[in-house]
């Protein structure tokens, strides 16, 4: 009886084990992506597509891709994820063996490589000499004030992706001539 | 005894959630005289649009692109894309810009007699308010998810975006900004820009938190870099480091207005200063073709060719040459001084010298060039387009900026070409005018006025032809 019992339980946590080896460790993955009519290029959409993924739990990797992309360019053409995974891929702002799904939220990591690359930061000793892997990235972004300290491996909330993008904004431009003329020129 | 403290607990939580409210319904200027009178809705004017914007009149109402012109009224929403602002006036002296990627809604826009009732909610984004208090009594409050910003008569912005933590900043006058936490005063009467973190208890703690100590200052620097910042300092300027831009910075101080005392205070055996006289930003530009004047200006066809570029920041405050901009004055009240200096006089040089104007209204600029000591002619083309000669030029600099202008050689062009012979002769001869010949460039917007009086000469042709490369950074 007693020896059954710790079978039981043996078997228990094996499987608890097993279970969250397979799922526990997964990234978040959003079941509701966002309307397709959002990726559309025109201005209005794209005034939409932001402020809705502000509004969202978390910005997946498809959102975020076409976010940066938008930022990036102020449009993009890639018709759905996969064309948008490549023209990141083929810009070496994503690794060649990123895998990640249209539906998985955007780590910091992963979104860190494209913004280092785009706004041509050279980093610290590390960075400089293994290139900018996403931790390597990320720290130096949290160092410059485009991230709050995080982790890699940590998702976006949609809002929180959305005052990132603004924070690069605010690096690129912030004191140039334009952006402190619409603040100062009141 | 438990339900005692449950009430109490009860009563702590209403008073809690009416003192957040009370900002929203005025509360925080609840001590101020109210003149009765008709209560009228204000219009909220669209004045200027920049990227992408979109309006709406209510929350029922399609979102519509917004324009300059457009006249909305209470209850009005604008949202931002990136590299997008708007901003609008609410007569007779209130404005409000809302930066990138943001949203706000201007709750309430009234007009009670003589007071103004303004109430706005900004979900998240950047919201600058100004408010000019001139005979009219003002309540205004910008209200974000963190807190709110109440204001009467000053300028203020709200920062409230996740990830980051939200921020009130005031530029003059005094505001009060409210989260759940406690309240806090912002700035002052005739005080300069403030900022409080949503993190810190106050001004004070977030400006000591903000502050870096600049890395380079302890042992890279030169004796005289560190002996020049140590006169700004000295003068009242206040010296932090920017780690983006990875120069030190000086803000406030008062500008050296005599010549000789400026030169015995510069840093280099070459040096090039711009001095300005008002509440503005400037920043110096050198251009520096290490070369033979003669050489590059009449055996070459391309004429001036910079090989190096020399600004504060962004690793371009050093040169090859040794050329050195040691801090990025930032302004303030009195005005500011850059300088561009070399330890060493090259053989041959032509410096072509720019200024921007990165924030503050048009200012009265000086430019001087100095050799060990001694001023040297700067030459450009004054208004007139006529090549002119002075030891100190005196520029209005507005948002045209000066570029492409002044030009200091060495040796001397007059070294180089001999004395100027003279044709009329004013009682100085500070200044050189080539008569008669047309200059292919401009100087700038900026209005050039030669401090000293003329003595025109004729010149070659071909030194007219001086074009400074007009590559530019911005800050």
């Amino acid at each position: 009886m007693k020896s059954t019992f710790i079978k039981c339980l043996f078997a228990g946590v094996l499987a608890g084990v097993v279970l969250s080896g397979a799922y526990g460790c997964q990234s978040a993955v959003d079941l509701h992506p966002l309307d397709a009519k959002l990726y559309a290029d025109d201005a209005d959409a794209q005034l939409e597509f932001w402020h809705t993924l502000a509004s969202r739990k978390l910005a997946t990797n498809d959102e975020a891709f076409h976010g940066m992309l938008l930022y990036l360019d102020g449009k993009d053409p890639a018709v759905g994820y996969d064309e948008r995974v490549k023209t990141l891929k083929s810009r070496k702002m994503l690794a060649s063996d990123f895998k990640g799904t249209a539906n998985e939220a955007a780590t910091r990591g992963t979104l860190s490589v494209p913004i280092v690359r785009a706004l041509q930061i050279k980093g610290g000793m590390m960075m400089r000499i293994v290139g900018p892997t996403p931790r390597y990235a990320t720290r130096e972004l949290q160092y410059l004030g485009l991230y709050p300290p995080s982790s890699p491996n940590q998702i976006f909330s949609g809002t929180e992706f959305v005052g990132i993008v603004g924070k690069l904004d605010d690096y690129q431009h912030g004191n140039a001539p334009p952006v402190t003329n619409r603040l100062a020129g009141q | 005894m438990k339900l005692t403290h449950t009430f109490q607990t009860m009563i702590l939580s209403i008073a809690a959630i009416a003192g957040l409210a009370l900002p929203f319904h005025g509360g925080l200027f609840a001590d101020s005289a109210t003149t009765q009178g008709t209560v009228a809705s204000l219009k909220v004017t669209v004045v200027e649009v920049s990227g992408n914007v979109q309006v709406r009149s209510d929350e029922g109402q399609a979102w519509q692109p917004a324009k300059a012109g457009m006249e909305v009224g209470e209850g009005a929403e604008f949202r931002t894309g990136p590299r997008s602002s708007v901003r609008c006036t609410i007569p007779p002296d209130q404005s409000f810009t809302l930066d990138r990627l943001g949203t706000v809604k201007v709750l309430q826009a009234l007009r009670n007699g003589n007071k103004l009732k303004t109430d706005m909610v900004m979900k998240y984004g950047r919201t600058k308010y100004s408010v000019e208090a001139a005979g009219l009594e003002h309540e205004g409050t910008i209200a974000s998810p963190s807190g709110t910003l109440a204001v009467r008569g000053t300028v203020v912005s709200l920062y409230d975006q996740p990830p980051f933590i939200p921020e009130a900043v005031s530029y003059t006058g005094q505001a009060r900004f409210r989260d759940a936490h406690r309240q806090v005063n912002v700035g002052s009467k005739g005080g300069g820009k403030q900022t409080v973190a949503g993190d810190k208890d106050s001004a004070a703690e977030t400006a000591l938190t903000a502050g870096v100590i600049d890395p380079k200052f302890g042992g890279s620097r030169t004796q005289s870099e560190r002996a020049f910042i140590a006169s700004e300092v000295a003068r009242g300027g206040v010296v932090s480091f920017d780690p983006i831009a990875q120069i030190a910075v000086v803000r406030g101080g008062i500008p050296i207005r005599d010549d000789n005392q400026l030169a015995r205070s510069l840093p280099g055996k070459v040096d090039i200063v711009a001095r300005w006289f008002g509440n503005a930003d400037v920043n110096l530009e050198v251009f520096v073709d290490l070369r033979d004047p003669l050489t590059a200006l009449l055996n070459s066809p391309n004429g001036f060719h910079a090989s190096e570029y020399l600004y504060p920041g962004y690793g371009l405050n050093h040169s090859k040459s040794g050329g050195t901009i040691p801090f990025d004055h930032r302004g303030g009240p009195n005005g500011g001084t850059e300088v561009a200096f070399w330890n060493k006089v090259p053989k041959g040089a032509i410096f072509g010298v720019g200024a921007l104007l990165i924030s503050g209204n048009p200012v009265d600029l000086k430019i001087n060039a100095f050799i060990n000591g001694q001023k040297q002619y700067i030459y450009y083309l004054d208004p007139q387009n006529n090549f002119s000669r002075s030891k100190t030029l005196e520029v209005t600099l507005d948002k045209a900026s000066l570029i492409g202008g002044p030009n200091i050689y060495i040796p001397n062009l007059d070294d180089l070409l001999g004395p100027p012979p003279t044709i009329t002769v004013p009682d100085q001869s500070d200044s050189i005018i080539s008569s008669g010949t047309p200059a292919p460039q401009s100087t700038s917007a900026a209005a050039v006025k030669a401090k000293a009086t003329a003595k025109p000469v004729v010149k070659p042709a071909k030194l007219v032809a001086v074009t400074p490369v007009t590559a530019r950074v911005r800050r």
